[in-house]
């Protein structure tokens, strides 16, 4: 049906020009206004979706302020331009802060005409520092339109064995209601479980707080799909509250980073990053020094001054050497002076021990030179243990309160159990009814918790995501939550600044936050999204907010006045004596194909898994590798030969009785004996894009959680790997190891002129070395304009009548730049090593190039370089892969490379992006 | 293989003192025409049906692909960053390349007063003419919005507001192939004229002749037609030789004018120039070769005919082989890092399978003609010249994409693979190619009779001048 | 670039020497309403997901359809708007007037954008720095975007084979200012530098070139 006849049909116009056009229908306000939710499709004035009818009916009901709905009209106020100065068609913006991917941000959004389009960092807010890949790609993620539940309405519930019931929410709430009442009348809710993540967010944690007042005997579970929440344990030990790291590497003239990603992935690393770079100024200010040990590649590693592969099992000795060599300093021990003949610290003659004797003594004398500038920070990875030692050794140093800080965390105090607890308990019966908020356990559980086995033991099972996912399938009840740019919500950063985060649209698949979900199951006298949150800050204000007061903090995203608990930095525990012998180091030869170690990364994009759904963070291209649209076993060239495996085949890891096979990803750089694999791939109900196999839809990347267990989620030790001779297709948006020998040497050979690198001695001794050859090329300057011919264009430059036209120009100091950073790896990779790494600075640098961003034709840039446009490619990789033609993600070819992109990259397709 | 002669006389042998005769036999004017005409004429051979069938298909299967790449986009090919052309573009310039012969034969080996090119001139013609209209079919499709291509074209336009990018080579482009196409077919034609008058005068069939009688433009042979018609053919012999070098290396510049390395040489405009004639003059041999015996039509083309091709083919493949080590040598003289990498990487890099493929089909397989042997055995020309083919198609490839793949910054570097559609492009042009042929052999005159009997005509003249002399001299 | 002038002959890309341009080979923005043939019916725009994923669209890109080349543009949404601000304002762009969407998201603070031709501009105070070079210069491409080359700070008994070398060898040999044609020292072979014109002191050392080019 048209849209011209449609409009004939029903009173209300399926394009509204105007509010009140849609609302003068009074045919539209009996049959719809009055209602929840629309609930037959009849009812539906022809030619318009159900969902875009949701957004209508949502919009109006709350600008119309009709009495009783869930939105009532509520003012937020915007940031940057008041409502009288709001010009049509013009963006507005607004502050929010939000929790995302286990980091909280402080954000601007962009909005135009009521629909959020782009996220910015806060930059008035106090710790502000840019963004990361997962806030960019929230803008898709909130368009997406798998989040929804199909056309089946927005609550789905099973009876028997058929699902997609359509039910509303009132219908779950009766229920819910009813088994609240139940589990409270009986042993004081024993029969209740809640499973949910840490979280930063007060109001979560008070409504948490609420419903185990009520129901003092349920059990409240909590984990950390990336970690298992080493950092809570080990700060709970050592601070006697559980925390959160910040760090202020602006402080710190040395740091060392132990099997860590303070640049990269882990928590807070966008305040990190930025801290870090301000004290990498070369030419005006300071520059600080940065060792990083570690198994396999992060980002922190190419950004290191100097790096060293470390097989994780020795790390804790590691650390345990470096703390006795700083004490021996401190007893006085004198400096021996190595430096005279001695070899290149990457020279291919010194062995391995030698390596890492000549890295642990230089770190420990800067260590202990820097005193209380000098920071050491441990991955959590490593287990509680190691992080306490971590965190003693910086007491020791100096550096604990001001370079490496801890916040509690607003969940500090709750009172919750883990996975493995809560398993336990469903497997003896206690548990009649569960609630999972989220996180998809099912698939971001270790592979030792029988996720799926519990749910099906539980009488009532619901679930409430964003997505409709695997764990979603085994619930009885399939609710949807709200994302955080259309819900009410709030949170403490690691500096304990409070904020709220606004909704930027009405949800649109009508979800709802966990904090409401509880309100309206314990039957809370405020239920209403924004005064839940609202409660939550007077509380934290310790009065009421006046109504000035509350639009000024929704204004600015913060307050000076509205502070979570102050850092801690008294340490009141011990940390477990470390090993005390010397770190071992295994040489190549030595490889032992019983005794592997894998590293368990989290992938720069999926997060666990949450974002395989959106193809741009599916088609972003990973560090190092520029892997797109699956996971790989990273391994180093040595350790694939002592294999017999080679690049692109597959590699079977056994951990116990699981396996998985992955194929194989030569980088040089990395630990001896050590693999790593990217977390949240394979996963079989994430949507069209990411994977969904009920409709065909191939799952993307393979998934490592088989030999991933509760007792070390980071790392898996000992595991036995065996070649396996199947081949596969990487979809690289570069090619490293492909590549021939003379296209490698060429590679090598360029990228020196290409990627301009110096150290701070060779800046002192020669300022402009990166303009004298041989690192820049000659350029002869002839002629007039000193180029080689007259060109027009210089004389329009050069006239005086166009001076008031700005001459738009960009510098990317690399110094600085995380993207583009070589890595001058100690591995024995030689020079390959170089060349592969330099091939991949050649590429950032492209990327963030000249005149232009980009990533290969398919891929969007990398997330740092690219961001307005995006929103408009942003589309795209989502739709190249799910155009028909497209290969499917999960079978990645070239092709996938070659246009999902990029450019979108032309298949590095994604498309583009664009800055 | 031994063909008979005839006369006996193998008109490849040089004699003193008197010319090879061009047609053998006791051939008359009368035999000339009946040859020629029989192929039109008499009832279709199966293998001309089938054959028919088979390129009809093709060129059916390039229509389709056509819808199917303008529905979905150019991505369809294997194209991607950094091979933003790929073998569309080899496609194109190869069949360019092909359109060569025709022309050159036709116009500049008739200002030269080359006697042989009588023979084979119609054919080689319709070739350029249809070599050209496969060309024509790439660059209309190549581009991303195929339905704007005619922006290309500088007209007045209300829409842009603008003209095209005069300093583009792709521009000069569109006026060399376009140019060169309408001259080739203008020539062509008109040198059909006397024929198609002929073939009027010959058919039975009320529409044959009405058709024929309209496109031979009311010819009646009266010696003012022929002078007007002289005339007219000089001058545009005159027009079309400089077009036959002006497309080609006009075609070069959308290569030569850029700044990829292994582009961007000098030597580009006379090396493609050459290697065009190369290309034509293997087409037109492998055509013809297979044709001639299958018409009957060895008396009109003669095994002098093939040799003296053959010498060109030589001379040109030799003169491509010198601009094959013109270039190294002026890529390591140069001193330019990345035009050095650019032909090393040719040679060894990953594509040096293409690159010696090309270097055997093209420099190495024709130095077989310096064996007379190899020169007057149709069937070693074939072979030679289908590898000659198919070097110059790899000649493109390796132009256009080995230097694309592999240019400036190594982060961009990326590997070429081809996708069904680029195959099925590839061999639906043939398609297209073949269909027009087979129906040019069948409708129109594929032998020029009219020039071929003016130079009988000089040869009965000499054969009896000789005769007279060698009577006097007894 | 006009993109709605460009009919995708890619010529351009071919001759970008860093590759930044992206072409458009498919359709990608079939799911959110620009169709092609039977896509671009009402009935198939009207779509549930088609509409949903329409909403993502910012009205301040165009998109760009299929068969059409881009590249960045600097963010000239914002650059025009920054200037239409300035000029309303009787005042000329100064920094901070754009911060270009790359720019806002770095965390590290790496990128500067601006007026190179205002001196006082942070941008061509970089763009002066001496750390600053343009990539592919002899190309005479004149990059508006410069980098700063990457310093690091190693321990000095860390530092690596090339790290030593580039110490021992590179010499400041000119300034910014150029020389003139009479210069005539070997121009482009970067990889025959280091013997022939570096023969001078610094080449008295003996780390360099051999562990270099060993493998």
């Amino acid at each position: 049906m048209t849209q011209k006849q449609s409009s004939k049909n029903s009173q209300a116009p399926n394009y509204w020009r105007s509010l009140s056009e849609l609302n003068g229908s009074s045919e539209f306000k009996e049959k719809f206004l009055h209602r929840e939710f629309p609930v037959a499709a009849s009812e539906f004035p022809e030619g318009v979706s159900r969902r875009r009818w949701m957004q209508l009916m949502g919009a109006s009901l709350a600008m119309a302020g009709v009495a009783g709905c869930r939105y009532p009209e509520e003012v937020i106020a915007p940031f940057v331009i008041r409502p009288e100065g709001r010009v049509p068609g013009e963006f507005y913006e607004r502050a929010t802060n939000f929790e995302l991917a286990g980091t909280v941000h402080n954000l601007i959004v962009r909005c135009f005409d009521g629909r959020p389009q782009h996220v910015e960092p806060n930059t008035t807010h106090p710790s502000s520092a840019g963004t990361n890949t997962y806030v960019q790609a929230s803008i898709l993620g909130l368009y997406d339109p798998d989040r929804s539940r199909g056309d089946d309405g927005p609550v789905l519930k099973r009876i028997g064995d058929a699902r997609k019931q359509e039910t509303t929410w009132e219908d779950f709430f009766t229920v819910g209601r009813a088994a609240i009442k139940k589990a409270a009348s009986n042993n004081e809710g024993k029969g209740f479980a809640l499973l949910t993540s840490p979280t930063e967010s007060p109001t979560t944690v008070r409504m948490l707080a609420e419903l185990q007042a009520k129901l003092p005997q349920a059990t409240i579970a909590s984990y950390n799909t990336i970690d298992g929440g080493v950092m809570r344990q080990a700060t709970q030990q050592m601070l006697g509250t559980a925390c959160e790291q910040s760090l202020d590497l602006s402080k710190a003239k040395v740091i060392f980073v132990l099997g860590a990603d303070p640049l990269g992935n882990d928590p807070g690393s966008l305040l990190a990053s930025r801290t870090f770079a301000e004290k990498r100024d070369p030419t005006t200010g300071e520059m600080s020094r940065l060792y990083v040990a570690e198994a396999g590649y992060s980002v922190t590693g190419t950004m290191a001054d100097t790096r060293l592969a470390v097989r994780p099992s020795q790390m804790p000795a590691f650390l345990a050497e470096v703390g006795r060599g700083v004490d021996r300093l401190k007893a006085g021990e004198s400096h021996d002076d190595h430096s005279h003949d001695e070899l290149p610290f990457n020279h291919e003659d010194i062995t391995a021990t030698e390596r890492q004797e000549r890295f642990l003594d230089c770190l420990v004398h800067d260590i202990h030179a820097a005193g209380e500038q000098a920071v050491v920070i441990v991955g959590t990875g490593l287990g509680a243990d190691a992080v306490a030692a971590g965190i003693e050794l910086n007491k020791k140093l100096g550096s604990l309160g001001t370079i490496q800080t801890f916040t509690p965390c607003a969940d500090r105090d709750l009172q919750t159990k883990s996975l493995a607890e809560l398993v336990d308990a469903i497997n003896a019966g206690d548990i009649e009814t569960l609630m999972i908020a989220g996180n998809n356990p099912l698939v971001t559980a270790p592979g030792d918790v029988d996720v799926a086995a519990a749910i099906g033991k539980v009488k009532q099972t619901v679930y409430l995501g964003e997505y409709d996912d695997e764990t979603a399938v085994l619930c009885n009840w399939s609710l949807p939550m709200s994302h955080p740019l259309e819900s009410w919500s709030d949170c403490v950063n690691g500096q304990g600044y409070y904020g709220i985060g606004q909704p930027q649209i009405l949800p649109l698949m009508g979800g709802r936050t966990l904090a409401e979900v509880i309100a309206f199951l314990i039957e809370s006298e405020v239920t209403d999204p924004m005064l839940i949150v609202r409660k939550t800050a007077d509380e934290i204000a310790g009065k009421s907010l006046k109504e000035r007061e509350w639009r000024q903090l929704l204004h600015d995203g913060f307050s000076d006045a509205l502070k979570g608990p102050a850092a801690i930095s008294d340490v009141s525990g011990t940390a477990k004596e470390l090993p005390s012998e010397t770190p071992e180091v295994v040489a190549a030869k030595d490889i032992d194909e019983n005794n592997f170690e894998v590293v368990f990364t989290v992938p720069d994009g999926l997060y666990d898994g949450r974002f395989a759904n959106n193809g741009w963070l599916q088609e972003l291209p990973q560090p190092i590798t520029k892997l797109t649209w699956g996971n790989g076993a990273l391994i180093g060239p040595a350790t694939a030969a002592k294999l017999g495996i080679k690049h692109g085949y597959y590699i079977t890891l056994r951990r116990g009785e699981s396996k998985i096979e992955l194929p194989v990803y030569e980088v040089p750089g990395i630990a001896p004996g050590v693999v790593t694999v990217s977390i949240g791939y394979g996963r079989t109900r994430a949507g069209m894009v990411g994977g969904m196999t009920d409709y065909s839809v191939d799952a993307v990347g393979i998934d490592v959680s088989p030999i991933r267990t509760t007792d070390s989620m980071s790392i898996a030790y000992s595991v036995e790997a065996r070649p396996n001779y199947s081949e596969y297709e990487f979809a690289t948006t570069q090619n490293h190891w492909a590549i021939d020998e003379l296209g490698r040497e060429e590679t090598e050979r360029r990228s020196y002129n290409l990627v301009r690198e110096g150290t701070v001695e060779l800046l002192n001794k020669v300022p402009t070395f990166a303009n004298e050859q041989p690192k820049a090329p000659h350029v002869p300057k002839v002629g007039e304009y000193g180029s080689l011919q007259y060109e027009p264009i210089q004389e329009i430059e050069k006239d005086p009548a166009f001076d008031f036209a700005p001459q738009w120009g960009m510098a990317i100091d690399l110094s600085k730049c995380l993207a583009a950073t070589p890595v001058w790896s100690l591995a024995k990779a030689k020079t390959t090593c170089r060349s592969s790494v330099r091939n991949k600075f050649a590429t950032a640098v492209k990327c963030t190039g000249c005149v232009s961003t980009r990533t290969s034709k398919a891929t969007p840039t990398t997330l740092k370089s690219s961001t307005s446009r995006w929103l408009v490619s942003t589309a795209k990789p989502h739709l190249a892969n799910r155009f028909a033609r497209s290969p499917r993600p999960s079978t990645p070819t070239k092709a996938s490379t070659r246009w999902l992109t990029t450019g979108v990259s032309e298949r590095v397709t994604v498309r583009t992006t664009a800055r | 293989m031994s063909l008979a002669i005839p006369n006996g006389l193998d008109n490849t042998v040089e004699r003193p003192g008197e010319r090879a005769p061009l047609v053998l036999g006791n051939t008359n004017y009368h035999d000339i025409t009946e040859s020629v005409c029989q192929v039109a004429e008499r009832k279709p051979s199966a293998g001309w049906v089938g054959g028919f069938l088979v390129a009809f298909a093709l060129l059916q299967m390039l229509g389709l692909l056509i819808v199917y790449l303008i529905y979905t986009g150019v991505g369809v090919w294997g194209n991607r960053a950094p091979i933003f052309w790929g073998w569309p573009i080899v496609n194109f310039v190869f069949w360019v390349g092909i359109g060569h012969a025709g022309t050159l034969i036709s116009a500049i080996l008739y200002l030269f007063r080359q006697e042989w090119r009588t023979s084979i001139n119609r054919a080689a013609e319709a070739m350029t003419i249809f070599a050209v209209a496969c060309a024509g079919t790439f660059p209309g499709i190549h581009v991303g919005r195929a339905w704007l291509a005619f922006w290309l074209a500088p007209y007045p336009s209300l829409n842009l507001w603008m003209w095209p990018q005069f300093r583009s080579p792709l521009l000069w482009d569109v006026f060399a192939v376009s140019t060169y196409g309408t001259v080739s077919l203008l020539f062509w034609y008109m040198g059909m004229v006397p024929d198609l008058a002929t073939f009027r005068d010959r058919s039975k069939n009320k529409y044959r002749r009405m058709i024929y009688g309209l496109l031979c433009l009311g010819w009646s042979g009266s010696s003012r037609h022929w002078m007007r018609y002289e005339k007219a053919y000089a001058i545009l012999a005159a027009l079309a030789a400089p077009l036959v070098l002006s497309v080609h290396t006009i075609v070069s510049f959308d290569f030569a004018v850029s700044q990829v390395p292994g582009w961007h040489t000098t030597i580009f405009p006379p090396y493609f120039v050459a290697g065009a004639i190369f290309s034509g003059f293997a087409m037109v041999l492998t055509l013809m070769i297979p044709a001639r015996s299958m018409l009957n039509l060895e008396k009109l083309i003669t095994i002098r005919h093939l040799e003296n091709m053959c010498k060109i083919i030589l001379a040109t493949g030799s003169l491509v082989g010198l601009a094959y080590g013109t270039e190294f040598f002026i890529a390591w003289y140069g001193q330019v890092p990345a035009e050095q990498f650019a032909f090393i990487n040719r040679a060894f890099g990953p594509y040096w399978w293409a690159y010696w493929t090309m270097v055997s089909c093209n420099v190495i397989s024709p130095q077989l003609f310096w064996f007379k042997k190899c020169r007057t055995t149709p069937w070693i020309i074939v072979v030679v010249c289908i590898f000659v083919n198919i070097g110059m198609w790899f000649e493109r490839f390796v132009i256009t994409i080995t230097s694309l793949s592999r240019d400036y910054l190594p982060s961009a570097w990326a590997y070429f693979s081809p996708t069904w559609v680029d195959w099925g492009m590839l061999i639906g042009s043939f398609g297209l190619f073949f269909t027009l042929f087979l129906l040019f052999c069948r409708t129109l005159p594929v032998i020029n009779m009219a020039e071929v009997k003016s130079s009988l005509a000089k040869q009965h003249h000499m054969a009896h001048a000789a005769a007279e002399h060698g009577e006097a001299e007894h | 670039m006009a993109y709605n002038r460009c009919i995708g002959t890619r010529y351009c890309a071919n001759n970008c020497p860093v590759k930044v341009r992206r072409f458009n080979y498919f359709n990608y923005n079939a799911e959110v309403g620009v169709g092609y043939g039977v896509e671009a019916f009402p009935s198939a725009i009207e779509k549930a997901n088609r509409k949903l994923q329409a909403l993502v669209l910012n009205p301040e890109v165009t998109v760009r359809g299929r068969g059409v080349m881009e590249k960045c543009t600097y963010c000239v949404q914002r650059v025009e708007k920054a200037k239409i601000h300035a000029r309303k304002e009787g005042r000329k762009i100064e920094d901070g007037d754009v911060i270009t969407a790359c720019q806002a998201a770095c965390s590290t603070n790496a990128i500067d954008f601006g007026n190179i031709s205002d001196e006082e501009s942070v941008v061509a105070k970089k763009h002066a720095d001496t750390r600053a070079y343009g990539m592919l210069e002899q190309l005479n491409i004149k990059p508006r975007t410069m980098y700063l080359a990457r310093v690091r700070n190693p321990h000095p008994r860390l530092k690596t084979t090339q790290q030593i070398e580039d110490l021992a060898t590179i010499e400041a040999h000119h300034g910014h200012g150029g020389h003139g044609e009479g210069d005539g020292h070997d121009e482009h072979a970067a990889d025959a530098h280091g013997e022939a014109a570096h023969n001078d002191s610094a080449h008295s050392d003996e780390h360099h070139g051999e562990e270099q080019h060993a493998e």
